[in-house]
Protein backbone atom coordinates (compact mmCIF):
# COMPACT_ATOMS: atom_id res chain seq x y z
CA UNK A 1 0.00 0.00 0.00
CA UNK A 2 1.26 3.40 -0.77
CA UNK A 3 1.59 6.08 2.46
CA UNK A 4 0.14 8.95 0.55
CA UNK A 5 -2.47 7.46 -1.04
CA UNK A 6 -3.14 5.77 2.84
CA UNK A 7 -3.41 9.40 4.74
CA UNK A 8 -5.85 10.42 1.65
CA UNK A 9 -8.53 7.41 2.56
CA UNK A 10 -7.69 7.83 6.09
CA UNK A 11 -8.76 11.60 6.11
CA UNK A 12 -12.12 10.02 4.93
CA UNK A 13 -12.67 7.31 7.92
CA UNK A 14 -15.08 8.16 10.49
CA UNK A 15 -12.05 8.23 13.19
CA UNK A 16 -10.19 11.26 12.02
CA UNK A 17 -12.91 13.26 10.71
CA UNK A 18 -11.84 17.11 11.47
CA UNK A 19 -8.33 15.86 11.81
CA UNK A 20 -6.17 18.10 9.84
CA UNK A 21 -3.80 17.02 6.90
CA UNK A 22 -0.26 17.09 8.23
CA UNK A 23 -1.79 15.07 11.45
CA UNK A 24 -3.80 12.46 9.64
CA UNK A 25 0.01 12.09 7.70
CA UNK A 26 1.69 11.54 10.85
CA UNK A 27 -1.08 9.14 12.25
CA UNK A 28 -0.96 7.13 9.01
CA UNK A 29 3.07 6.57 10.11
CA UNK A 30 2.61 5.30 12.78
CA UNK A 31 0.14 2.22 11.64
CA UNK A 32 0.86 -1.05 10.84
CA UNK A 33 -0.34 -2.33 7.79
CA UNK A 34 -2.46 -5.69 7.39
CA UNK A 35 -4.14 -7.29 4.01
CA UNK A 36 -6.79 -10.35 4.82
CA UNK A 37 -7.75 -12.38 1.41
CA UNK A 38 -11.31 -13.31 1.72
CA UNK A 39 -12.33 -16.00 4.24
CA UNK A 40 -9.02 -14.77 6.28
CA UNK A 41 -9.24 -13.70 10.44
CA UNK A 42 -8.27 -10.78 11.34
CA UNK A 43 -8.49 -11.42 14.99
CA UNK A 44 -10.42 -13.88 16.91
CA UNK A 45 -12.35 -13.79 19.82
CA UNK A 46 -10.61 -14.03 23.07
CA UNK A 47 -7.56 -12.91 21.65
CA UNK A 48 -5.90 -10.01 24.18
CA UNK A 49 -7.23 -6.48 22.37
CA UNK A 50 -3.85 -5.96 20.55
CA UNK A 51 -5.37 -2.98 18.06
CA UNK A 52 -7.38 -0.49 16.95
CA UNK A 53 -8.33 -0.96 12.73
CA UNK A 54 -9.80 1.15 10.36
CA UNK A 55 -10.43 -0.61 7.18
CA UNK A 56 -9.79 1.16 4.07
CA UNK A 57 -10.30 -1.54 1.47
CA UNK A 58 -12.78 -4.37 1.33
CA UNK A 59 -15.50 -5.55 4.01
CA UNK A 60 -14.42 -7.42 6.99
CA UNK A 61 -17.55 -9.40 9.34
CA UNK A 62 -17.56 -9.24 12.87
CA UNK A 63 -18.95 -12.11 14.92
CA UNK A 64 -19.28 -13.43 18.32
CA UNK A 65 -19.59 -17.42 19.23
CA UNK A 66 -21.55 -18.62 21.93
CA UNK A 67 -20.41 -21.37 24.12
CA UNK A 68 -22.60 -23.88 22.37
CA UNK A 69 -20.75 -22.91 19.33
CA UNK A 70 -23.84 -20.88 17.58
CA UNK A 71 -22.55 -17.79 15.69
CA UNK A 72 -24.20 -14.31 15.42
CA UNK A 73 -23.01 -11.39 13.28
CA UNK A 74 -22.52 -8.09 14.74
CA UNK A 75 -21.86 -5.80 12.32
CA UNK A 76 -20.70 -5.55 8.59
CA UNK A 77 -17.75 -3.64 8.20
CA UNK A 78 -17.44 -1.31 5.49
CA UNK A 79 -14.41 1.05 4.21
CA UNK A 80 -13.20 3.96 6.51
CA UNK A 81 -14.87 2.51 9.17
CA UNK A 82 -13.13 1.58 12.68
CA UNK A 83 -13.24 -2.20 14.29
CA UNK A 84 -11.88 -4.15 17.09
CA UNK A 85 -11.39 -0.61 18.62
CA UNK A 86 -13.69 -0.86 21.52
CA UNK A 87 -11.65 -3.95 22.88
CA UNK A 88 -8.76 -1.47 23.03
CA UNK A 89 -10.12 1.48 24.57
CA UNK A 90 -11.64 -0.89 27.39
CA UNK A 91 -9.02 -3.11 28.09
CA UNK A 92 -8.73 -6.94 27.27
CA UNK A 93 -10.10 -9.51 25.22
CA UNK A 94 -11.70 -8.91 21.58
CA UNK A 95 -14.95 -9.46 21.94
CA UNK A 96 -15.90 -11.19 18.54
CA UNK A 97 -14.04 -12.33 15.34
CA UNK A 98 -13.05 -10.56 12.64
CA UNK A 99 -13.42 -11.86 9.04
CA UNK A 100 -12.61 -10.18 5.16
CA UNK A 101 -15.74 -11.43 3.48
CA UNK A 102 -13.54 -9.91 0.81
CA UNK A 103 -10.18 -9.34 -0.71
CA UNK A 104 -9.37 -6.55 2.45
CA UNK A 105 -6.97 -3.86 3.44
CA UNK A 106 -6.49 -2.15 6.90
CA UNK A 107 -4.55 -0.06 9.25
CA UNK A 108 -4.05 -0.85 12.83
CA UNK A 109 -2.79 1.28 16.13
CA UNK A 110 -2.00 -0.53 19.18
CA UNK A 111 -3.32 0.86 22.25
CA UNK A 112 -0.69 2.60 23.25
CA UNK A 113 -0.28 4.57 19.80
CA UNK A 114 -3.84 4.93 19.82
CA UNK A 115 -3.58 6.69 23.34
CA UNK A 116 -0.72 8.86 22.38
CA UNK A 117 -2.69 9.94 19.00
CA UNK A 118 -6.24 10.60 21.17
CA UNK A 119 -4.39 12.55 23.63
CA UNK A 120 -2.01 14.68 20.96
CA UNK A 121 -5.32 15.08 18.57
CA UNK A 122 -8.13 15.36 21.07
CA UNK A 123 -10.67 15.57 18.20
CA UNK A 124 -9.99 11.64 17.37
CA UNK A 125 -11.41 11.13 20.79
CA UNK A 126 -14.12 12.78 20.16
CA UNK A 127 -15.10 11.12 16.97
CA UNK A 128 -14.56 7.90 18.58
CA UNK A 129 -17.50 8.45 20.73
CA UNK A 130 -19.57 9.44 18.19
CA UNK A 131 -18.76 6.47 16.71
CA UNK A 132 -19.28 3.98 19.60
CA UNK A 133 -22.43 5.86 20.52
CA UNK A 134 -23.99 5.32 17.19
CA UNK A 135 -23.21 2.07 17.35
CA UNK A 136 -24.35 1.54 20.75
CA UNK A 137 -28.34 3.44 19.34
CA UNK A 138 -28.13 0.60 16.58
CA UNK A 139 -27.50 -2.24 19.00
CA UNK A 140 -30.92 -0.77 20.74
CA UNK A 141 -33.02 -0.92 17.74
CA UNK A 142 -31.89 -4.23 17.06
CA UNK A 143 -32.71 -5.25 20.54
CA UNK A 144 -36.02 -3.81 20.44
CA UNK A 145 -36.42 -5.56 17.29
CA UNK A 146 -35.29 -8.96 18.70
CA UNK A 147 -37.68 -8.54 21.56
CA UNK A 148 -40.69 -7.10 20.17
CA UNK A 149 -40.78 -7.72 16.32
CA UNK A 150 -42.22 -10.11 14.12
CA UNK A 151 -39.00 -11.83 11.34
CA UNK A 152 -40.30 -10.50 8.44
CA UNK A 153 -39.97 -7.00 10.11
CA UNK A 154 -36.16 -8.08 10.99
CA UNK A 155 -35.44 -9.27 8.33
CA UNK A 156 -36.46 -6.68 6.15
CA UNK A 157 -34.55 -3.87 8.49
CA UNK A 158 -31.63 -5.74 8.53
CA UNK A 159 -31.35 -5.79 4.70
CA UNK A 160 -32.24 -2.26 4.36
CA UNK A 161 -29.29 -1.24 6.93
CA UNK A 162 -27.05 -3.61 4.53
CA UNK A 163 -28.14 -1.26 1.28
CA UNK A 164 -27.44 2.00 3.30
CA UNK A 165 -24.08 1.00 4.10
CA UNK A 166 -23.09 -0.91 1.20
CA UNK A 167 -25.83 -0.46 -1.39
CA UNK A 168 -25.04 0.15 -5.17
CA UNK A 169 -27.51 1.17 -7.88
CA UNK A 170 -28.09 -0.97 -10.25
CA UNK A 171 -30.40 -1.73 -13.50
CA UNK A 172 -32.32 -4.12 -11.30
CA UNK A 173 -32.68 -1.86 -7.92
CA UNK A 174 -30.32 -1.63 -5.21
CA UNK A 175 -27.44 -4.12 -4.95
CA UNK A 176 -25.71 -5.17 -1.23
CA UNK A 177 -22.50 -5.09 -3.13
CA UNK A 178 -20.29 -7.70 -1.00
CA UNK A 179 -20.95 -11.87 -0.21
CA UNK A 180 -24.12 -11.94 1.83
CA UNK A 181 -25.58 -15.51 2.91
CA UNK A 182 -29.17 -16.38 4.26
CA UNK A 183 -27.04 -17.95 7.06
CA UNK A 184 -25.44 -14.56 7.55
CA UNK A 185 -28.89 -13.18 7.16
CA UNK A 186 -30.51 -15.45 10.08
CA UNK A 187 -27.00 -14.83 12.07
CA UNK A 188 -27.89 -11.18 12.03
CA UNK A 189 -31.56 -11.10 13.02
CA UNK A 190 -31.93 -14.38 15.26
CA UNK A 191 -33.86 -16.24 13.21
CA UNK A 192 -33.26 -20.34 11.80
CA UNK A 193 -31.85 -20.64 8.49
CA UNK A 194 -34.56 -22.29 7.56
CA UNK A 195 -36.98 -19.38 8.60
CA UNK A 196 -34.29 -16.92 6.54
CA UNK A 197 -34.65 -18.76 3.42
CA UNK A 198 -38.70 -19.43 3.21
CA UNK A 199 -39.00 -15.50 3.91
CA UNK A 200 -36.31 -14.78 1.00
CA UNK A 201 -37.79 -16.84 -1.41
CA UNK A 202 -41.30 -15.49 -0.82
CA UNK A 203 -40.04 -12.19 -1.29
CA UNK A 204 -38.08 -13.17 -4.54
CA UNK A 205 -41.67 -14.67 -5.85
CA UNK A 206 -43.09 -11.87 -4.85
CA UNK A 207 -40.47 -9.71 -6.95
CA UNK A 208 -39.26 -7.92 -4.10
CA UNK A 209 -35.92 -9.07 -4.23
CA UNK A 210 -33.58 -11.15 -6.31
CA UNK A 211 -30.55 -13.03 -4.89
CA UNK A 212 -27.99 -15.52 -6.19
CA UNK A 213 -24.13 -16.54 -6.02
CA UNK A 214 -24.78 -14.74 -2.24
CA UNK A 215 -25.59 -11.47 -3.62
CA UNK A 216 -29.15 -9.88 -2.47
CA UNK A 217 -30.59 -7.04 -4.68
CA UNK A 218 -33.52 -5.02 -3.86
CA UNK A 219 -35.99 -5.09 -6.51
CA UNK A 220 -38.71 -3.05 -5.14
CA UNK A 221 -36.93 -0.79 -2.35
CA UNK A 222 -40.61 0.67 -1.52
CA UNK A 223 -42.25 -3.04 -1.06
CA UNK A 224 -39.21 -3.96 1.85
CA UNK A 225 -39.50 -0.79 3.64
CA UNK A 226 -43.68 -0.83 3.59
CA UNK A 227 -42.72 -4.55 5.85
CA UNK A 228 -40.10 -2.89 7.55
CA UNK A 229 -42.03 -0.11 8.90
CA UNK A 230 -45.37 -1.86 8.91
CA UNK A 231 -46.55 0.76 6.34
CA UNK B 1 -25.54 19.57 -2.56
CA UNK B 2 -27.04 19.97 -6.31
CA UNK B 3 -26.29 22.76 -8.30
CA UNK B 4 -29.70 22.31 -10.43
CA UNK B 5 -32.04 25.14 -9.72
CA UNK B 6 -35.36 22.76 -9.13
CA UNK B 7 -36.05 19.34 -8.79
CA UNK B 8 -36.64 17.21 -12.04
CA UNK B 9 -38.12 13.61 -12.40
CA UNK B 10 -34.47 12.62 -12.74
CA UNK B 11 -33.48 14.15 -9.19
CA UNK B 12 -32.87 11.06 -6.80
CA UNK B 13 -34.99 11.39 -3.43
CA UNK B 14 -32.32 11.87 -1.15
CA UNK B 15 -30.56 14.86 -3.00
CA UNK B 16 -34.46 16.50 -3.62
CA UNK B 17 -35.16 16.26 0.36
CA UNK B 18 -31.26 17.50 1.46
CA UNK B 19 -31.20 20.47 -1.42
CA UNK B 20 -34.60 21.63 -1.11
CA UNK B 21 -36.31 20.89 2.71
CA UNK B 22 -39.51 22.65 1.81
CA UNK B 23 -40.77 20.01 -0.13
CA UNK B 24 -40.68 17.83 2.75
CA UNK B 25 -44.07 18.39 3.78
CA UNK B 26 -44.98 17.41 -0.62
CA UNK B 27 -44.13 14.16 0.80
CA UNK B 28 -45.74 14.02 3.63
CA UNK B 29 -49.23 15.46 1.88
CA UNK B 30 -48.78 12.52 -0.25
CA UNK B 31 -48.65 10.05 2.61
CA UNK B 32 -45.37 9.19 1.10
CA UNK B 33 -42.77 7.42 3.43
CA UNK B 34 -39.55 8.96 1.88
CA UNK B 35 -38.72 11.35 4.65
CA UNK B 36 -35.73 9.23 6.51
CA UNK B 37 -35.90 6.29 4.87
CA UNK B 38 -33.05 4.69 4.05
CA UNK B 39 -33.68 3.89 0.10
CA UNK B 40 -33.93 7.60 -0.67
CA UNK B 41 -30.66 7.66 -1.52
CA UNK B 42 -31.66 4.99 -4.68
CA UNK B 43 -35.06 5.97 -5.69
CA UNK B 44 -35.22 9.04 -8.02
CA UNK B 45 -38.47 11.53 -7.68
CA UNK B 46 -40.21 9.77 -10.74
CA UNK B 47 -39.88 5.84 -9.39
CA UNK B 48 -41.20 7.37 -5.65
CA UNK B 49 -44.04 8.66 -7.74
CA UNK B 50 -44.68 5.88 -9.94
CA UNK B 51 -44.75 3.67 -6.27
CA UNK B 52 -47.34 5.37 -4.72
CA UNK B 53 -49.36 5.71 -8.07
CA UNK B 54 -48.36 9.67 -8.63
CA UNK B 55 -48.70 11.05 -11.89
CA UNK B 56 -44.99 11.84 -12.26
CA UNK B 57 -45.34 15.39 -14.10
CA UNK B 58 -48.06 17.24 -11.39
CA UNK B 59 -45.99 15.61 -8.27
CA UNK B 60 -42.71 17.25 -9.84
CA UNK B 61 -44.63 20.33 -10.47
CA UNK B 62 -45.44 20.62 -6.84
CA UNK B 63 -42.03 19.72 -5.76
CA UNK B 64 -40.68 22.89 -8.02
CA UNK B 65 -43.48 25.14 -6.20
CA UNK B 66 -42.24 24.22 -2.88
CA UNK B 67 -38.84 24.15 -3.59
CA UNK B 68 -39.11 28.05 -4.38
CA UNK B 69 -39.70 28.38 -1.23
CA UNK B 70 -36.26 27.26 -0.29
CA UNK B 71 -33.81 30.15 1.08
CA UNK B 72 -36.88 32.72 1.03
Amino acid sequence: MDKANDSGLLAKAELFKGIDGAAVAEISRMASHKRASKGEVVFEQGDPAGACHVLVEGRVKVTQLTPDGQQVVIRFIGPGEMFGCIAVFVGGDYPGTATAVTDSQMLAWDGRKMGMLMERYPGIAVNALAIVGKRLLALQSRYRELATERVERRIARAILRLARQAGKRVEEGVLIDFPLSRQDVAEMTGATLHTVSRILSAWEQQGLIASGRQRITIRRPHGLVSIAEDL
Amino acid sequence: MSSEKTPTPEHVVDEVLKTWPTTIPVFIRHKMACVGCSMAPFETVAEAAATYGLEVPGFVEELQEAAKEEGK
